[in-house]
């Protein structure tokens, strides 16, 4: 996709396609556009949970997202780890939600199926200009996402990614690589699963960060919920969260605080920051019943946070008590919740901090961004 | 982008994989051949929402039941890929260990019966050569309340809906929906309570172009009374909403309460109760017929029984005279006289005993010929 202002970009116009009325989308015309749409090739690569949703959500929503964004959004290609689906004309809606209803793992059974296929094959025809990475978050070698990042930036494509391994890993050599491509990173997806935590941090820009602090795990902040509101030991809350589908069958990334910690990575170094994952002091979430009900009793409520204080330069995840009545307090269950103190402002955020759902939907408007030659950052 | 029916396929009539196949023969035959442009809701397989429910409460050797019945048909109607793909939606069964930990993980396991069913329903329309896809009802289906007894939202699910509907209208393909489900608070299923499947299927036809709702069951449509217990029983050719619902509500008929609320509340249509041919039509008003009562029905209450005559003339002081005769004439003593502000029916609680009488009596006033002509296919 193009840089800023940059107007020879590889976009299509389309003009007039079957779904397009430009003139009632909401914002400007895309540059160099005549009133026509943006086309934005995308491939996505891991097709999980977060894939499919996304699929789903690209096959139902292009058509509104064209008319009110003025970009048309065409898959080109999916990517699991044992094949692909190439498309170069890009999916109808009916093939993408055929694709979602694959089993894992059999992408190439669906249409446009290609057994063994994968990235390079993907990139050699179907040339995607955004690169969607939703495979799995792996924090020791941050593989397959940090060449999957490299790859598509190579190859001239944006990277928008749900995998927060890349970023956590390799921020700066990333957003470098992509700069000097005049490329998009998106990343709205990795952190508080796409409430826009990461689109307000950039408005933050010039600021000067006093403090960072949130809570930027659903499960952890679920299972404390349960502890609280229904006095279950942390076992118990684990096994109910796990019933109900908000805990992974192996929840270790969260309950180890590798999760909240790469989102804390990911965050900080948004303003500007250097911090790796290393740096980041962690301590497992260990939650004990009695613990809960003593803080209770002095209208105190323990929260799992990721804070960063730059004055000392001090990165954590750790069990905290916060007052009953704190806003962080207030987020509960899966919801999460991050305050900024700059000094001359507090700025509050808080949303829904986990599931498919969202965090498809910050994919989607990061791809938008993307299409549109947002500034890159 | 229009529909003409929605076509709900009961857990009565998919009983083995044989079932599923006919069905779609069915929906081909009587639907697609015609030209009608039509969306599938399906039930579960008949008998697992049951062993669910013992799942639920801690079995789980009914949750590996259900396993087994679904593999089985699976493999019979899709081949290895179908199983595999119904194994990985069913996989939470695997994990039940012991009574659900919460309305929320009560309502997860109980939605697996239908996900798994509207897998198996989309393969078997495609085995009989009809374009189908399938849409997770937590998608398109958007609730509200408790998550056992959600009521469904139908501005969010208008909206879903329709894009559904759009983004398949190029392709033809079937939308194949699983009923009793929806989506419930930040994405985590929830269901509609028992016989919500037939909710789905009027909501959803209310909030598209359709023009009927057929409800497809293993009888031919609502009778006079229960044709094992009195003979003479005919099928009753038309009714009113009001008067099906009195008719569900005294035990005709096992519907879900609020199988008509769409109906009023969103846009009246048709909806024909009955099996692929035959069936009783159920429109906004019925027809007014003197002397205006349909069917008997009963149901047990205490330790008496209700004995019902439901029809909108039912509560005129006429149907009272005669009924009253009637029981008298048959030796039937009553407790309480009763009817309901719709006045659509005339309630006698009787003893037990003398309930098959009391139900022979009452069906000898409805008057001749209710019963023939129309609601045919
Ligand atoms: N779930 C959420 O709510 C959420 C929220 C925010 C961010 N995220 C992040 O989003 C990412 C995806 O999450 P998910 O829940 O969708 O995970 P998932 O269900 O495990 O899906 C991962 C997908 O990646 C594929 N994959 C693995 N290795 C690959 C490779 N080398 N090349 C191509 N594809 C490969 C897998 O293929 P197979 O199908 O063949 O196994 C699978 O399709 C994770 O990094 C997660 O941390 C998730």
């Amino acid at each position: 996709m193009g840089g800023p202002g940059d107007a020879d970009a590889p976009n299509e116009r389309i003009v007039g396609g079957p779904h397009s009325s430009p003139s009632a989308s909401r914002l400007p015309a895309p540059p160099g556009g005549h009133g026509g749409s943006l086309g934005a090739r995308v491939a996505i690569v891991g097709f999980g949970g977060v894939g499919r949703e996304l699929a789903r959500l690209i096959a139902l929503k292009a058509g509104d997202v064209e008319r009110l964004y003025g970009v048309r959004v065409r898959v080109v290609a999916v990517v699991d780890s044992r094949g692909a689906a190439i498309c170069p004309r890009g999916f109808e809606g009916y093939e993408l939600l055929k694709l979602a209803e694959t089993p894992r793992s059999s992408v190439s059974s669906g249409p446009c199926g290609r057994p063994g296929a994968g990235v390079e094959d993907v990139y050699a025809e179907a040339k995607p200009e955004i690169h969607v990475e939703a495979t799995p978050s792996d924090y020791e070698s941050g593989e397959p996402g940090v060449s999957h990042a490299f790859k598509a930036l190579g190859e001239g494509a944006s990277f928008v990614t749900a995998n927060k391994a890349p970023l956590a890993l390799r921020f700066w050599d990333i957003i470098g690589e992509a700069a000097a491509r005049g490329l998009y990173v998106g990343y709205k997806a990795t952190v508080m699963a796409g409430t826009p935590l990461i689109s307000l941090l950039r408005g933050l820009r010039g600021y000067e960060l006093h403090a960072f602090e949130g809570i930027l795990n659903a499960t952890t902040n679920y299972i404390l919920t349960l502890m609280h509101e229904r006095l279950l030991t942390m076992d118990e809350a684990l096994e109910t969260a796990k019933a109900e589908g908000v805990a992974e069958p192996d929840p270790s990334l969260d309950l180890d605080g590798w999760d909240p910690a790469a989102k804390l990575v990911i965050a900080v170094n948004t303003l500007g920051y250097r911090l790796t994952l290393r740096e980041v002091y962690r301590e497992p979430l260990r939650a004990r019943l009695e613990d809960v009900i003593s803080a209770s009793r002095r209208g105190r409520v323990l929260k799992y946070i990721a804070r960063f204080r730059p004055r000392d330069g001090r990165a954590e995840v750790r069990l905290a008590e916060v007052g009953g009545d704190s806003f962080l307090a207030q987020a509960k269950g899966t919801v999460n919740a991050v305050r900024v103190d700059v000094g001359v402002n507090e700025v509050r955020l808080a949303g829904r901090g986990g599931g498919v759902d969202v965090t498809a939907h910050a994919l989607l408007s990061d791809i938008l961004e993307a299409a549109r030659g947002w500034v890159p950052p | 982008m229009t529909l003409d029916a929605i076509v709900k396929i009961g857990g009565s009539i998919l009983r083995s994989p044989g079932d599923y196949v006919k069905a779609a023969e069915a929906v081909r035959e009587y639907y697609v051949d015609r030209g009608a442009r039509v969306a599938v809701v399906v039930s579960a397989a008949k008998g697992v929402t049951d062993l669910l429910v013992r799942a639920v409460e801690g079995s789980r050797r009914a949750a590996l039941e259900v396993k087994e019945r679904y593999s089985a048909i699976a493999r019979d109607v899709g081949g290895p890929s179908l199983e595999r793909l119904v194994g990985e939606l069913l996989g939470a069964l695997d994990r039940v260990r012991g009574r659900a930990a919460s309305a929320r993980a009560a309502a997860r396991i109980l939605a697996l019966g239908e996900a798994a069913s509207r897998a198996i329903m989309v393969y078997a329309l495609e085995a009989v050569g009809v374009k189908a896809v399938g849409i997770p009802a937590f998608r398109v289906v958007h609730s509200s309340g408790h998550p056992l007894r959600a009521r469904i939202d139908y501005g969010r699910t208008g909206e879903s809906w329709l894009s559904v509907v759009k983004t398949l209208t190029p392709s033809g393909a079937v939308p194949v929906v699983e009923g009793f489900v929806a989506g419930g608070c930040e994405g985590t299923p929830a269901i509609l309570g028992r016989g919500g499947s037939d909710y789905t299927a009027t909501a959803l036809a209310a909030l598209s172009t359709a023009k009927t709702a057929h409800l497809v069951t293993d009888v031919d449509g609502i009778y006079t009374g229960d044709p094992r217990r009195i003979p003479g029983s005919r099928r009753v050719e038309s009714m009113g909403y009001i008067e099906a619902l009195e008719a569900a509500k005294y035990g005709a008929k096992k519907m879900h309460p609020r199988t008509f609320e769409p109906l009023k509340v969103v846009r009246p249509l048709e909806v024909r109760i009955g099996s692929w041919r035959r069936w009783t039509r159920v429109a906004p008003r019925p027809e007014v017929r003197p002397p205006g009562v349909k069917l008997v029905a009963s149901r047990a209450l205490g330790s008496g029984t209700v004995v019902s005559l439901v029809g909108s003339g039912a509560a005129s002081p006429m149907i009272l005279s005669k009924a009253a005769e009637a029981l008298m004439e048959a030796g039937v003593d009553y407790m309480t006289v009763h009817s309901t502000p719709s006045k659509a029916s005339l309630a006698f609680t009787v003893n037990r005993d003398h309930e098959a009488r009391a139900l022979e009596a009452l069906h000898s006033i409805i008057e001749e010929g209710v019963a023939e002509g129309a609601g045919e296919a």
